[in-house]
């Protein structure tokens, strides 16, 4: 018998602004942003390619309650090309695209079936096989209670559920419509289409409980290739492939400079290690990370903001597309500076807590520029911590 | 940190200098000049480098031009043992540490190894002269902390530097109520952004009212198009229906007409006949130029000379060179002729002749023959000439010889002597006597004897002279003689007679005596000449008769010569005698020359005669010519004939072609008028008026013919519905215009509705494909990006401003006291509790206070007393920085003020800090050493501790 054949999508976040890409140029910004497009793209393509029975996309279609109107028409266009072939779509809205944000609707086509604010359940029959698929849409921003006490138990024919929503008692992200695991086996269907996190992972295989991720990286914090899963039920096994669509590939690459010394060996060192990451993955946002730094000459490291200014020139307007969106290295290996001095001082600045640390900031975080700011969790003071002992470092080197 | 060793290769003085530390005190002894404050300088300068050029401080360089520089070896518990070197070389001087484990280092690790001190931080607490303690009374609080808390001034500065630094970062970054900083900027432009995302979202949240519009719009737009349509539909019917009633009245009204007319005209009738008109008239405008023409050409061939005038000249050029040569020949003739007639003149000349002569001297005989003939005869003439000439010459000759006789005979008749000279002379047998017996008489004693030689001498030699004069028939010399006789005859008649009578007898009578005598001889002489002569002169008469008769003889012979050659020569014009041969030969050049001369003529004669029959025939043809051009002219004319002759030959060719053309025109001229002819009679016309008529006739026929062609071909168009109505015009145009009006207005009404439709779908699609929004969204997030980016600038410089300050502050307040605490503590052990307190006032300079609590200003303190304060100070601060700086106490001198008391205090005070701190004391006082309870390790330094270094 043939299989049941779905893909399962999530989190597309069409039209989503790439966040800390600051010193970006427009044009950077431009192709940037157009990478959301076109991993979409890809996606539709892929699926017009390969005819799966249907499609479920769960939640955060649009990056903002706002939902761009060229994200709309995008996405409707792409739901029209698949009217065409006659793949129907399964979709919910999630946390990021409630129902309740003010924008305009735009018409989708026929073949797109949307889950409503209650859990609903929808059947479709495939070669004389009923599916049936469970989900629901956020009705606004924060869906805080459990939802998963809503789905019903599986019973005759295929159950696929659809949820965007986090594990409880996850730490990192906020809470949406959290779920246990062992919630979701309960139920006893054949397959959990999750959405919300972007990181691509399998909770469970038995059944597969399975968040695609999304299908194209917006921050460093969204590294390597994303895309979606290609899957397909058989009643004695399931499998799914992993389809990658990311246009372009937020990434870390670590550069060695041993036996390098001067700028513009380095700089080849750079370009070698970047060009053979593109040649790999394609388009790439990239942090340079350097290690063995010791024998470059000391300018180099002083200057950073230049060098990856330097850097970054060297990729302009080429494709694939490459941005460095930083430069990291590594800490100065000795202090130079008598410890009589530096000691007492870094001493100091170890000792501050968290409410120093706010203390401190606050000059500027509770001004009316606090807003536009992410609040300071205690890693971020942490890492503060160890910039300003760099900083503090690197200047007292100077000035002595 | 200890120095074990002092090592100096060369500095100021020093060269070579070894010096070993020990932990503790060092008592470093040696007299004024010894190098105590060089090896002070030399610890300062090989650990913080050698002074600048340019700089105040004594660089210490060697007089003597050696190795500068030098080392220490430390102890060092934090870092493990190193040794310092430092030797010429840039200018601070080259240093190199090594560590006791072999590591090697430089500069930068040598600023750790001295905790970040520089010398200026090192001298304000360690190092010391007494001198330098008193530099501590500028100090204020300030300068204390910062001496205590550095570390020194620059370590401390630096930290002080960066704060200011990160606070002006700070400042630079962001302020609270600013609007320059970046930060600021960010944050406006932020605003910026999140407004104009605001807007642009009100701007697309029309997107669905017009979507309803659009629809709207659509519909109105597609029934209008509708009714459109309806109408378009009837006005174009009507339109048609306009345009075919009209067409079929004028198709009635062309066939009425055309049932009227019928005829034939040939096709293109008109046309053709101008065209053989024009043709026929273009065939006689030809045909008159091309008579013309002929005539012309005719006209022109003249000037040509006949045939046989034009050979003859072409013979005459051939006989050009014939012409020259007679030309030459006639010159040379001429030329010849006059040479001739030269020669001949010369001739003439020579011989002398006369014009008649000349003539006939043609007809002599001049043969050889004749000369011959001639030659004797003259001979012989002249031979008998000779002899005559010769005779004569020997008569001449006698006459002469007679006539010489004659003349002497005359000349011995006048020497004949005179009658008294006779009778003188029949005298002299008698006086010769009477002389002799004088002389007789005298020649006894005369011894005059020589003297009367003398005139007889010269009479004598006057007598030789005269008989051969006479002999010679000199007559002169003859006189001469006579006269030199005479002389020596008087001179002797002179002599003296007698001796003394006698002697002037003899004397008398010698010159008698001498006279007689000659006159004797000369009368002898005289009568013997002349019969000598008259038989000369006899002899001369006969020898004269015979030449008489011999010159007879021949002159008759030479007549009978003469007649003979005259005979001879009597018929010849002139005389051929004289010089026969020259005149033969004269003669014969002379007649040879005129027989050339005749010749010459003769061809001279014959080449004119030619040239000028020449001449003249040309001449006659061609009118007066020089001579000298006389063939450059027929040259001329030839060549002209010949140029003349072609064009001559075209022209007939020309006038050839001329006939056939003029032959073919007028052919051609014939078969129009036919045509012509043809075409009249086509229409049974015979004239060009009539012509024309029917032709005009024809044309309006066709012209209506084609009309109606063409308006049926237009009927034939709209023939495909026949009208469903019988229209009136009138009544159609009403119903038309009726219907063009509502057309115009629907369309008016669809063209509005259709901008708007279309201004709809514009906004519509473009609010679609607006990438505005998400473009203001992506900047949005870049702007908060770079935000959060500066924000983690400011908020790192705040924290090292924060940091730095705070521990500042807490130096300040904790280890000050402390230090001053120590302080206070050694000061009143000093001072034997007489102060109590060194303490700050409330501007911050220090003051001690004495027990009763009394405060005294450090200027108001004794100089030992201030010494004290400062000493304990500085000791208490190293004391207190022991850990951070654990450097040797290097001093110079400084305790000289001190009284006993005092001094063993104070060296309690070091001894008790020695286990912890080395000290290096130099001094110039002996004594120093003997303070100390226990001896303190003692290094002397001068000339004799020099010896001991190696």
């Amino acid at each position: 018998m043939e299989p049941i054949r779905f893909l399962h999508t999530a989190d597309l976040h069409l039209d989503s602004p790439f966040k800390g890409m600051a010193s970006a140029g427009p044009d950077e910004l431009a192709r940037l942003q157009q990478s959301t497009f076109a991993a979409f793209d890809r996606f539709i393509a892929y699926a017009v390619k390969e005819r799966p029975d249907f499609i479920v996309i769960v939640g955060d279609l649009y990056d903002g309650e706002d939902r761009s109107l060229r994200a709309q028409i995008r996405f409707q266009q792409g739901m029209q090309q698949l009217q065409k072939v006659n793949i129907p779509v399964y979709l919910s809205y999630g946390n990021h695209d409630h129902l309740a944000g003010r924008w305009t609707r735009v018409s989708l086509p026929e073949n797109v079936h949307v889950f409503s604010e209650q859990v609903e359940q929808k059947q479709l029959m495939i070669r004389d096989e009923k599916i049936c698929l469970h989900g629901f849409s956020y009705p606004q921003r924060h869906v805080k209670e459990s939802m998963i006490r809503q789905y019903p138990k599986a019973s005759e024919g295929i159950h696929i559920g659809l949820l965007h929503g986090s594990v409880a008692g996850d730490a990192e992200h906020a809470v949406y419509a959290p779920f246990t695991i062992s919630e979701l086996q309960d139920k006893h269907y054949r397959y959990w289409a999750l959405g919300h996190i972007h990181k691509r992972q399998v909770l469970s295989q038995e059944p597969p409980i399975v968040y695609p991720g999304n299908i194209q990286g917006r921050h460093r914090n969204e590294q390597g290739l994303k895309g979606f899963y290609d899957v397909s039920l058989t009643p004695i096994n399931d499998s799914m492939k992993f389809v990658a669509t990311s246009d372009v590939v937020f990434t870390t690459l670590t550069v060695s400079c041993k036996g390098i010394e001067y700028a513009d060996d380095w700089i080849s060192a750079c370009q070698e290690a970047i060009d053979q990451l593109t040649a790999e993955t394609g388009s790439v946002v990239v942090e340079l990370v350097m290690e063995h730094t010791e024998g470059l000459t000391k300018d180099l490291a002083k200057a950073e903001a230049e060098w990856l200014d330097i850097l970054r020139e060297q990729y302009e307007a080429m494709e694939p597309f490459v941005w460095i969106s930083a430069i990291e290295w590594p800490k100065n290996s000795y202090s130079v500076v008598p410890n009589s001095l530096l000691g007492p001082v870094e001493k100091t600045i170890s000792s501050w807590e968290t409410d120093d640390w706010n203390d401190l900031v606050k000059e500027v975080y509770s001004h009316k520029a606090g807003r536009y700011l992410e609040a300071l969790t205690p890693a971020d003071f942490e890492r503060l911590k160890q910039q300003a002992t760099a900083l503090l470092e690197n200047e007292m080197l100077k000035e002595g | 940190m200890k120095i074990r060793k002092i090592l100096l290769y060369g500095f100021g003085q020093h060269e070579n200098l070894e010096i070993d530390l020990r932990p503790g005190m060092n008592l470093l002894y040696g007299p004024n000049e010894a190098g105590k404050t060089t090896i002070q300088q030399a610890i300062l300068h090989i650990l913080f480098g050698f002074p600048q050029k340019n700089q105040q401080e004594l660089r210490y360089e060697p007089k003597t031009g050696g190795k500068y520089g030098g080392c220490l070896y430390i102890e060092d518990q934090a870092y493990g043992n190193w040794m310092i070197e430092r030797v010429r070389g840039k200018s601070s001087g080259d240093v190199l540490i090594r560590f006791e484990d072999g590591r090697m280092a430089e500069e930068e690790e040598l600023k750790r190894l001295l905790r970040g001190y520089d010398r200026q931080a090192f001298e304000s607490i360690f190092s010391f002269s007494l001198f330098q303690l008193q530099d501590l009374e500028k100090m204020d609080e300030n300068d204390l902390s910062r001496t205590l808390l550095a570390s020194g001034t620059t370590g401390l500065d630096t930290l002080w530097k960066v704060e200011k630094k990160m606070e002006k970062e700070m400042g630079g970054l962001f302020k609270k109520s600013g609007k320059i900083p970046p930060m600021n900027k960010k944050m406006a432009e932020i605003r910026e952004l999140e407004q104009a995302m605001q807007k642009e979202q009100q701007k697309l949240s029309t997107y669905e009212p017009l979507t309803i519009r659009k629809q709207e719009l659509d519909e109105q737009v597609a029934a209008l198009r509708l009714e459109e349509h309806r109408l378009y539909k009837q006005s174009e019917e009507q339109r048609i229906a306009m345009q075919i009633v009209p067409l079929q009245q004028q198709r009635n009204q062309l066939l009425e007409q055309l049932s009227h007319m019928s005829d034939e005209f040939p096709a293109a009738g008109i046309r053709r006949y101008e065209e053989l008109a024009s043709k026929q008239s273009e065939l006689q405008l030809k045909k008159t130029r091309l008579e013309k023409e002929q005539a012309k050409w005719q006209s022109e061939l003249i000037d040509l000379r006949p045939d046989n005038e034009r050979r003859q000249l072409e013979r005459w050029v051939a006989q050009e060179a014939e012409w020259h040569r007679l030309r030459t020949e006639r010159l040379s003739a001429e030329q010849e002729i006059r040479l001739l007639e030269k020669k001949r003149q010369q001739f003439s000349n020579r011989l002398g002749l006369t014009e008649d002569q000349q003539l006939s001297i043609r007809q002599i005989d001049v043969s050889i023959q004749r000369e011959r003939q001639l030659e004797p005869i003259l001979e012989e003439q002249k031979e008998l000439d000779q002899q005559q000439k010769a005779l004569q010459r020997l008569l001449a000759e006698a006459e002469n010889e007679r006539q010489e006789a004659e003349q002497r005979k005359e000349r011995n008749d006048r020497l004949r002597l005179t009658e008294s000279e006779r009778a003188k002379l029949a005298k002299w047998p008698q006086l010769q006597r009477q002389l002799a017996e004088a002389k007789f008489i005298v020649s006894a004693g005369n011894k005059q004897a020589p003297n009367q030689m003398v005139p007889i001498v010269i009479l004598l030699i006057g007598l030789a002279i005269g008989a051969y004069s006479v002999l010679q028939q000199q007559w002169l010399f003859a006189g001469l003689g006579l006269l030199v006789a005479g002389v020596g005859a008087w001179l002797w008649k002179q002599r003296p007679d007698s001796v003394a009578d006698q002697q002037s007898f003899i004397r008398n009578n010698e010159a008698l005596a001498a006279e007689l005598e000659k006159l004797a001889e000369r009368d002898d002489r005289q009568q013997r000449d002349q019969r000598q002569v008259s038989t000369e002169i006899e002899r001369l008469d006969r020898k004269l008769q015979n030449y008489a008769e011999e010159m007879e003889q021949l002159h008759y012979k030479k007549q009978q010569a003469v007649k003979k050659l005259q005979e001879l020569v009597q018929d010849e014009p002139f005389d051929l005698t004289c010089n026969i041969q020259e005149s033969f030969r004269l003669l014969r050049e002379f007649q040879d020359a005129e027989i050339d001369q005749r010749t010459w003529q003769q061809r001279l004669q014959t080449t004119t005669q030619q040239l000028q029959s020449l001449t003249q025939e040309v001449e006659n043809m061609l009118g007066p010519v020089a001579e000298e051009s006389l063939f450059e002219r027929i040259r001329q004319e030839l060549l002209r004939q010949d140029s003349l002759q072609e064009k001559h030959l075209s022209k007939q060719q020309t006038v050839l072609v001329i006939r056939e053309q003029l032959q073919e025109t007028h052919e051609l001229l014939e078969k129009t008028a036919t045509e012509i002819q043809n075409l009249f009679d086509m229409v049974g016309v015979s004239e060009k008026e009539p012509f024309y008529t029917a032709y005009q006739q024809d044309q309006d026929a066709q012209l209506l013919k084609r009309q109606l062609k063409e308006v049926e071909a237009q009927l034939s168009l709209y023939s495909k519905e026949p009208l469903v109505k019988e229209w009136t015009i009138p009544e159609l145009e009403r119903q038309r215009s009726e219907t063009t009006n509502r057309l115009q207005m629907i369309r008016q009404e669809v063209e509005a509705l259709v901008d708007e439709q279309v201004k709809v779908g514009h906004e519509i699609s473009q609010m679609g494909a607006s990438q505005t929004y998400s473009e203001l969204q992506q900047l949005f997030e870049v702007r908060k990006a770079e935000l959060e980016e500066m924000t983690q600038q400011w908020v790192i410089r705040k924290a090292v401003r924060e940091s730095i300050r705070q521990t500042m502050s807490e130096w300040k307040e904790h280890q000050l006291p402390a230090v001053l605490k120590q302080a206070n503590n050694w000061f009143s052990r000093l001072t034997r509790n007489r102060y109590a307190t060194l303490g700050l006032t409330v501007e911050g300079y220090f003051e001690a206070i004495t027990a009763e609590g009394q405060s005294f200003m450090m200027n108001e303190l004794s100089q030992a007393t201030k010494e004290q304060a400062y000493l304990s100070l500085r000791l208490a601060l190293a004391y207190e920085l022991v850990e951070r700086a654990p450097f040797p106490i290097i001093m110079d001198d400084p305790f000289v003020h001190f009284d006993n008391e005092r001094l063993s205090r104070m060296i309690e005070i070091l001894t008790e800090l020695q286990p912890t701190h080395q000290f290096l004391y130099f001094t110039c006082h002996q004594e120093m050493k003997s303070k100390w309870l226990s001896e303190p390790h003692t290094i002397e330094i001068g000339p004799k501790v020099k010896g001991e270094i190696h």
